[in-house]
């Protein structure tokens, strides 16, 4: 692989990505929403599961 | 474990005269994907989520939970080990690579420098990738020489030469393939997944028609310490390490998705479920007829004739996810392996990877017997690695990174440390390791006093995680490296 072709490749990409107006940002993070009903989804899991597979 | 990016790029991603295929195609380097590259929405990245859970280590695993307790406390220990591991490596990576479209090991590069993220890259896409390997062809010669025992009357040993040669054709068969590139990833894929599917769904159906459920939960486990508390907290371990195992895959499959919720919820419907249901079909399995290796089910489940084809699909599968997991690792060593590697042909590449584990075959019962321990030897990087990741991703950098630097040469990059590396990352991970070590023995699989409350992966994962953020607010920050200051 040509070094300077990947360079060329990077910058045109890193350009665009650093262009507010190009669209190529980072997409927007995960809502903190998403993340709560995660973890308390595993915590009440976790909990029923070692209730009736372990203790009853 | 495997990953099936074949999907990802409609590009061929094999060798290329002079690279510009590969260049066009940043699913195959290092370079951050653009919008139209990003090609997964929730239910394509979950689809390929279900096609990597539902391979012969789901069964592995399963056999291997089946040692420490009974069905029961196994469903239990499945679900919260592998939600606990799942939703880790949904974090970190799939969400750091999620967002800003880079390779899994390039995001790496923040927290532990370019030379450190290299150096983690080799140990988990090579090192790693080629024990699993050797694990997978095990099992293969295992399953073929069942077969011809059935077949032709053989008495070919689980731990005998036979196997051994007959999992190195294994290894040979998945250089081929994997030389080939993705169009033949893609194809085996596209018809073991589904079949697997069907021997799974095959396998339940089965067994309750030969055992009822209040029969299958007096079974009591296969070879358990005895104490029930610590079996089951063990049973645990395990299922959280296996889940921690797919780290190395996951993070340039969640990079190609078109949201980050596209990038985290599939783990939950495709890791997650997925790896649940096969694995306690494994535990069932492994339960109802005895003996926790995968390949000894099959006959006694299905008769001479369907089980002998189950045990032959089942062989074949072990070669589609070697060649799936290589592939795989593969693009993740070309990519973060930067200039030096990114000018050796493929099918070298592949060799290179495959050739450990073809010295490993040759110590089948050294291997395939102790995968638990093996599993273990993965968490102790996996669980101190994901605490570092996330605490410096989502606490020190509130979610943010600056992509340029992430590319600059270390010199001039603000996540170049010193050297390359970052002590405090380092030091945090190698923590974690010891804190892992010291709760459940690595070599002989015996766990201290602690464990049976704590299991070993999340305090490994705990102290690594709250020993960076300490070294790097009282060290790393103050002496302005880390680029904790940067903006996007």
């Amino acid at each position: 692989m040509d070094d300077r072709q990947f360079a060329a490749e990077l910058e045109r990409r890193l350009v665009l990505i650093e262009d507010e107006g190009s669209g190529e940002g980072p997409l927007p993070p995960l809502p903190a929403l998403d993340l709560v009903f995660a973890i308390v989804g595993l915590v009440v899991l976790t909990v029923g599961l070692t209730w009736w597979g372990h203790f009853s | 474990m495997s990953a099936t990016t074949s999907e990802g790029s409609s590009g061929h991603r094999g060798d290329s005269a002079d690279g510009s295929v590969e260049i066009s195609d940043a699913t195959l380097n290092e370079l951050p994907v653009l919008r139209e590259e990003r090609i997964w929405g929730f239910w394509s990245y979950s689809s390929v989520n279900v096609g990597l859970a539902i391979a012969t280590w789901a069964f592995l695993q399963g056999g291997a939970v089946a040692i420490f307790v009974g069905a029961k406390a196994a469903i239990a220990s499945i679900v919260i080990g592998y939600g606990i591991s799942v939703l880790l490596v949904a974090l970190a990576p799939c969400l750091v690579t999620g967002r800003y479209g880079i390779e899994q090991f390039v995001s790496l590069r923040s927290a532990f420098g370019p030379n450190g993220a290299r150096i983690l890259m080799i140990m988990m896409s090579a090192l790693l990738a080629a024990a699993w390997s050797a694990v997978l062809a095990i099992m293969f010669g295992h399953a073929i020489a069942n077969v011809s025992n059935q077949l032709f009357g053989t008495r070919l040993s689980s731990g005998g030469v036979a196997v051994s040669f007959i999992g190195l054709a294994a290894i040979v068969i998945s250089w081929i393939v994997l030389s080939k590139g993705a169009v033949s990833v893609g194809w085996v894929n596209r018809l073991v997944a589904p079949g697997l599917v069907l021997v799974t769904l095959g396998m339940l159906a089965l067994i309750f028609t030969k055992t009822s459920w209040s029969e299958l939960t007096a079974i009591p486990a296969l070879d358990p310490y005895g104490d029930k508390h610590l079996d089951f907290m063990l049973a645990v371990e395990l299922n959280i390490a296996g889940g921690l195992a797919w780290w190395p895959n996951v993070g340039n499959l969640s990079r190609i998705t078109k949201s980050t919720r596209a990038a985290f919820w599939p783990n939950a419907l495709g890791l997650f479920l997925a790896s649940v249901v096969a694995a306690i079909v494994g535990v069932f399995a492994a339960l109802a007829l005895g003996s926790e290796d995968p390949t000894l089910w099959m006959v006694p489940l299905g008769g001479a004739v369907l089980g002998v084809i189950a045990l032959a699909f089942v062989g074949l599968a072990n070669v589609t996810s070697i060649v799936s997991q290589g592939y795989s690792s593969l693009v993740a060593i070309r990519g973060g392996g930067g200039r030096a590697l990114r000018g050796v042909s493929w099918t070298v590449l592949a060799a290179g990877l495959l050739l450990p584990a073809a010295v490993l075959v040759f110590f089948p019962s050294a291997v395939y017997d102790n995968y638990a321990r093996f599993v273990s030897w993965g968490a102790i990087l996996l669980a101190p690695l994901c605490g570092v990741q996330l605490v410096d991703f989502f606490i020190l950098r509130r979610g943010r990174l600056n992509v340029r630097h992430l590319y600059l040469p270390q010199g001039e990059s603000a996540y170049g440390y010193w050297h390359g590396f970052n002590p405090a990352a380092v030091i945090a991970t190698a923590a974690g390791a010891l804190t892992y070590a010291l709760l459940l023995n690595p070599i002989t699989y015996e766990p201290s006093g602690a464990f049976e409350y704590m299991t070993a992966s999340l305090p490994a994962f705990a102290v690594a995680g709250a020993l960076h953020y300490v070294l790097t607010l009282g060290v790393i920050r103050p002496l302005g490296r880390g680029g904790y200051d940067l903006q996007r």
